[in-house]
């Protein structure tokens, strides 16, 4: 499912950031323009994607978001934003407006809101963030980027209770940029997050909260037992395969996801159709594990990566090894 | 066709200019919305052209389920903020009613959403456009289009008379020279809305004959090819026929020449396409 960078702006520099890299290179200037959006909804209505999903830098920013997220809404699209929470009253005065425009909104809109520990933000982002919660939480879906092994999730399950977010939490791991110096989970640091997120599994099964496994957790730092616990909290969802997403940025490039964006950027005018542009990242990540299969040597004698119930990894992650062992030669990036 | 019928007068709506043009067909301008309903009422479908209004944006623009299937044509300054327009799109779509709007830039990104809405737009092309470039990229949109949306005017109206066009499509805006003659409260004709605003009239209602119609449109019709009868500037672009500017003497190279060409190009594909099928 594409992404598409309304903005590259952003309120918040969170030291895991994916999008810096994007962000460094441009100034922050690029909106997406309207031309473009009634282009790339047209593009998905042909190719049957019938997902919007709006992210940036931070997208509420841009300066037509309420009517951007109206128009998708108004073609049949449903709209997933990728928001911090950050974001000035006459977004959310636009957002009523969204809401009261179509009233079944609540099912078609949904926002993933990425939430920093309280304990570690500035509490004038904070205050913005539980504002934006207070009103919209019922279309909230939290989301947590973890970057440090030593994270809780203790302030999440606050959150999920005072503001009647949904009761799902999307884990991400912070993967290495390429290229580019951000702060990021090592292979060997993930036993550890598995090891903590595990911790917290009694808990959010109690608390009815399903965990979403964003894409790079190897399958096999999960023993049986903690499959077991993992598919019941999950509500029978989880899974350790990489999305093949793509990326768009404002400027109507596409790249196939955040760690890889300085990789066979084209511009979405280059492809025929939907399906030609998801077929070339998806090909991107097959020759890069043609290459190598996953982040251990052992991955490519691996059942679970044969049978297609683990990727092996994070691209990035691979890409990072390669490029360290002086490999990368052997791709045409 | 009757004779009459192939003039049409431009009036406001007043029931003495209603009576005074019977036999002929109008295009009636009215002052507000709630005039609508008494116009279509006094006038009959046959004769009635179009009900042309006036207004600054679509926000607020709502079409009743009764004027569906009346030919009505609006006259904005622009769209508005879309999500002021979502309420009535319904309405919108779902009618014969068309938007037109300046051609500027803005306009000209409002046409292209609000036609994949499948809003029935249009464009004022005319002499003081300038925005060429962007309107080449709508044309490509609307023509190449993979998705259903609503076809803008005036691209449309070249495509679909595209076989029998000699005089490119300003008759959509009601202002072609020897057809359209535009009136005033008091009767008073002049033969296009430039001119009634600066009151240069020729004549009134109240002597139809002393108007001169057949003669005004042979005048008219001269003027209009007078250009293409020296052997430079319009008289040898390719996209004469569709171009309803012809102005070439005044600025050379000739700003609207890509652009129409184009136009001109597309109308070609879409009707060797319509034949390719049949
Ligand atoms: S593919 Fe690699 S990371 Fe995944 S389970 Fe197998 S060995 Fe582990
Ligand atoms: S030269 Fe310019 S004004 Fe004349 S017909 Fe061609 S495009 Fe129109």
């Amino acid at each position: 499912m594409p992404n598409i960078l309304l903005t590259q702006k952003c309120v918040r520099s969170c030291p895991y950031c994916f999008a810096r890299k994007q962000m460094n290179e441009n100034d922050g200037g690029d909106t997406l323009k309207w031309e473009d959006l009634v282009y790339l909804a047209d593009m998905f209505a042909q190719g049957g994607c019938k997902e919007m999903r709006f992210l940036g830098g931070e997208p509420t920013l841009h300066p037509a978001f309420s009517d951007f997220v109206a128009y998708s809404l108004q073609r049949g699209f449903s709209v997933t934003v990728f928001t911090s929470g950050i974001m000035s009253d006459k977004v959310k005065a636009g957002l009523r407006r969204v809401y009261k425009t179509f009233p079944g909104a609540d099912k078609d809109l949904s926002f993933l809101c990425n939430l920093n520990d309280p304990e570690v933000s500035p509490p004038e982002e904070t205050k913005k963030v539980e504002e934006f919660l207070g009103e919209f939480g019922a279309s909230v879906m939290p989301g947590f980027n973890i970057y440090r092994k030593d994270f809780s999730l203790d302030f999440l399950f606050r959150y999920i209770e005072n503001y009647k977010l949904r009761r799902s939490i999307r884990l991400g791991i912070t993967h290495p940029i390429f290229k580019e110096n951000n702060s990021y989970i090592s292979i060997p640091g993930m036993k550890e997050v598995t090891e903590r997120i595990m911790g917290y599994v009694p808990r959010l099964i109690k608390e009815d909260v399903a965990p979403s496994l964003d894409c790079g957790f190897p399958l096999c730092h999960f023993d049986d037992a903690q499959l077991g616990l993992l598919y019941k909290a999950s509500r029978g969802t989880g899974k350790f395969t990489c999305g093949s997403p793509v990326d768009i940025g404002p400027d109507m490039m596409a790249w196939a996801c955040f760690p890889l964006s300085g990789i066979r950027r084209r511009s979405v005018y280059e492809f025929d159709s939907y399906r030609e542009m998801m077929d070339y990242y998806r090909d991107l990540g097959r020759d890069i594990r043609k290459e190598s299969a996953g982040i251990y040597e052992k991955c490519a004698a691996c059942d679970w990566l044969k049978r297609g119930l683990c990727g092996g990894g994070c691209t990035a992650h691979i890409l990072k090894e390669m490029d360290n062992s002086n490999r990368l030669g052997a791709l045409n990036l | 066709m009757k004779s009459e019928m192939k003039y049409v007068f431009v009036i406001p709506f007043k029931k003495e200019l209603v009576e005074k043009t019977r036999g002929f067909k109008v295009a009636v301008r009215a002052a507000e919305a709630g005039e609508i309903d008494r116009i279509s009422a006094s006038v009959s479908p046959k004769a009635l052209h179009c009900i042309e209004l006036v207004g600054e944006s679509l926000a607020g623009v709502e079409i009743k389920k009764e004027w569906r299937k009346l030919p009505l044509v609006f006259r904005l300054e622009k769209a508005g903020p879309l999500l002021d327009i979502i309420p009535s799109l319904p309405g919108l779509s779902g009618s014969m009613a068309r938007f037109y709007f300046p051609a500027t830039r803005e306009n000209i990104t409002s046409a292209r959403v609000l036609s994949s809405l499948m809003v029935k737009t249009g464009l004022l092309i005319g002499e003081e456009t300038s925005e060429w470039e962007a309107l080449e990229d709508l044309l490509a949109y609307d023509s190449c289009g993979k998705v259903a949306h609503s076809a803008v005017e005036p691209f449309l109206r070249v495509y679909t008379g595209y076989k029998s066009l000699h005089d490119g499509y300003d008759e959509l805006y009601l202002d072609r020279e020897g057809v359209f003659f535009h009136c005033d409260e008091s009767g008073n004709v002049a033969l296009s809305r430039e001119a009634l605003r600066k009151k240069d009239c020729i004549g009134s209602l109240d002597d139809l004959p002393g108007l001169d119609l057949d003669g005004r449109a042979l005048a008219a019709r001269v003027e209009r090819r007078l250009p293409l009868a020296k052997f430079e500037g319009c008289a040898v672009c390719r996209a004469w026929r569709v171009c309803a500017v012809r102005k070439s003497e005044k600025d050379r190279p000739c700003p609207r020449k890509k652009f129409m060409t184009a136009l001109l190009e597309a109308a070609e594909e879409v009707n060797r396409n319509a034949d390719d099928n049949i």
